[in-house]
């Protein structure tokens, strides 16, 4: 009789049409392998008087059985012979078991509901097909006896037995019998992970569908196919032939390879369609807009006066970055630099950007010098700073110097600076000095994110350095928290001088 | 020039009349080239009546190593 059965592993391999090709593939419900393969588990089940009690396998997974009942239709039609779809599928995972001797009568699964009530069971004999096992049900319904040797349902299992609602079970137990009089083959040395890694409880939607299932995932490709192909610039329509689709597909064009590169110097419509990249450099005054994204080389271009905007975001090339920005006057927000860490000089940093508006975050952290950044930005809206992280710099001579924004000055502060100053170096040192006396219009606010964000030099063992605001700036600060703030950075060993103006 | 010490923040102090420059920080004159052109700014020191010393100044000795006050007057000469 088992050539009567659906080899399922050939219904599952390869692009048959009885599988879901959409989904992925069997799913299990329910692998046994693991749990099963502990002889412990017979132990357990003799123990506990022939699985007297139920003993659920672990790790189970509920699983909506909805779906079940649609997938056994499909393989219920195909198979000859078995009134209960059910029995197919019980009888494919049971193949490889019962050649090694073992299932049969003493094997069964049970069915659960989601509160583990006993739904349903049903049990093979030798042959794996016909069940043959008698059953009582316990009284809180999580506990029965099963005896093989009754022989009771030698004809077929009582349709009560099966579950009538699939969608309620929730669990499956697979139980085995090993001492039983009719089991002496059942030994559970003979069980291995792998002879019973087949103990697989299949998704539904992964089996076979009716031939109209079939029919209709056909129809379905095809309406797929044919909306792929109008995207590639074929013409199909409903009335086109299905045959003509091959036709269409073999003349669509597949395009060049572009390769080379094209060099645009000049301004209009380039044609680059066989060109892999363009090298663009169009030089002329009051009509450059963008700058090249990646900045290679240090210097002051004469051309940045006329740069009148730029990129969100650059790199640059690691290293010492000075005169970045320096001189673009018509600059209003200065762009973030991917890299920035990797910049490690950024003297005459954005200097005399006498519209800058914006300088954004930058993590400043191996740059050791600032000399002159941030020089001569005379703005006649504001000026606002975000965080500059200056955990190396030793140089920040003339920083802001001459810098006086007319509106307002904002300042997120300059994390660490000071944290890689020497103790060697001397008192008030020159190149150690915070100097923002040009900011006249610097916001209460902006000192105490830069007087909180000063390294404690103190307790490094610096000697004192300086921090200078301008006292236009300073008579306005009143708070609380501005006096703190200047508490905090004396405490860290900074002098806070308000020069005069 | 006074240091007191019981303010949080400390506060160095210019007497009356008076205001604090570093000792370091004192006038230099332009420098031209020969064709007159300023090759060299004029610096004029920086003043504050105010200061709020770092920790590491705990005397008025030790702030006067690095500060000294002068007559407003005499400065704006």
């Amino acid at each position: 009789m088992a050539e009567n059965l659906i080899n399922l592993s050939t219904l599952f391999s390869g692009d048959n049409l009885a599988l879901n090709t959409e989904g992925a593939g069997l799913n299990y419900l329910l692998n046994v392998g693991s749990d099963i393969a502990d002889s412990a588990f017979y132990s357990y089940a003799t123990a506990q008087n022939n699985l007297a009690k139920g003993q659920f396998i672990s790790n189970l997974i509920p699983y909506d059985y909805s779906a079940l009942s649609q997938t056994t239709n499909g393989l219920y039609l195909t198979v000859t012979g078995y009134s209960n779809p059910f029995y197919c599928f019980m009888r494919y995972m049971f193949e490889d078991v019962t050649s090694k001797a073992l299932g049969g009568q003493n094997t069964f699964f049970a069915f659960y509901s989601e509160d583990k009530t006993l739904l349903g069971l049903t049990a093979l004999t030798n042959d794996g097909l016909t069940p043959s096992c008698n059953y009582t049900n316990s009284t809180d319904g999580t506990i029965f006896a099963v005896d093989p040797t009754s022989a009771s349902y030698s004809g077929s299992t009582p349709e009560s037995l099966i579950p009538q609602d699939w969608s309620q079970v929730k669990y499956v137990r697979f139980n085995c019998y090993p001492n039983s009089s009719n089991s002496s083959l059942a030994d559970d040395s003979l069980i291995t992970t792998s002879s019973i890694s087949n103990f697989q409880v299949f998704r539904g939607n992964t089996l076979a569908k009716t031939t109209a299932d079939r029919l209709q995932k056909i129809i379905d490709t095809k309406a797929a196919l044919k909306t792929a192909l109008n995207r590639k610039g074929c013409t199909i329509t409903d009335s086109t032939p299905f045959a003509e689709y091959a036709t269409q597909a073999a003349n669509i064009e597949t395009g060049i390879t572009p390769t080379g590169i094209i060099d645009i110097t000049t301004n209009g419509t380039v044609d680059v369609t066989n060109y892999a990249s363009a090298n663009v450099n169009v030089v002329s005054d009051y009509n450059v807009k963008m700058l090249d994204t990646n900045l290679e080389s240090n210097g002051s271009y004469n051309i940045s006066t006329f740069i009148t905007q730029l990129p969100d975001t650059i790199s640059v090339v690691a290293g010492d970055r000075n005169h970045l920005f320096e001189g673009m006057k018509r600059i209003y927000k200065l762009p973030s630099i991917t890299n920035d860490s990797q910049i490690t000089s950024a003297n005459y940093f954005a200097s005399s950007c006498e519209n800058l508006g914006i300088i954004p975050d930058y993590n400043m952290s191996q740059c050791t010098s600032f000399d002159c950044a941030f020089l001569g930005i005379y703005t006649a809206t504001g000026l606002t700073i975000g965080s500059i992280d200056m955990s190396s710099a030793t140089s920040i001579n003339k920083m802001f110097q001459s810098t006086s924004p007319e509106v307002k000055t904002e300042l997120a502060g300059f994390p660490n600076l000071g944290k890689a100053y020497l103790t060697t170096a001397i008192a008030n040192y020159a190149n150690y000095r915070l100097d923002l006396r040009y900011l006249e219009t610097l916001t209460e606010q902006s000192a105490i994110n830069v007087l909180n964000n000063l390294y404690d030099i103190k307790t490094k063992g610096c000697n004192v350095q300086q921090v200078y605001f301008i006292n236009l700036a300073t008579d306005n600060f009143t708070s609380a928290e501005y006096t703190q703030a200047v508490a905090n950075a004396t405490a860290k060993g900074w002098t806070v001088r308000i020069i005069e103006d | 020039m006074q240091l007191l010490t019981y303010t949080s923040p400390r506060l160095l102090l210019a007497s009356k009349g008076k205001h604090i420059r570093e000792i370091t920080d004192v006038y230099t004159a332009p420098v031209y080239d020969e064709a007159g052109n300023i090759i060299e700014e004029e610096h004029k020191p920086l003043y504050s009546t105010v200061i709020f010393p770092g920790s590491q100044i705990e005397t008025l000795a030790q702030a006067k190593k690095l500060y000294i006050e002068e007559d407003i007057e005499r400065t704006e000469e």
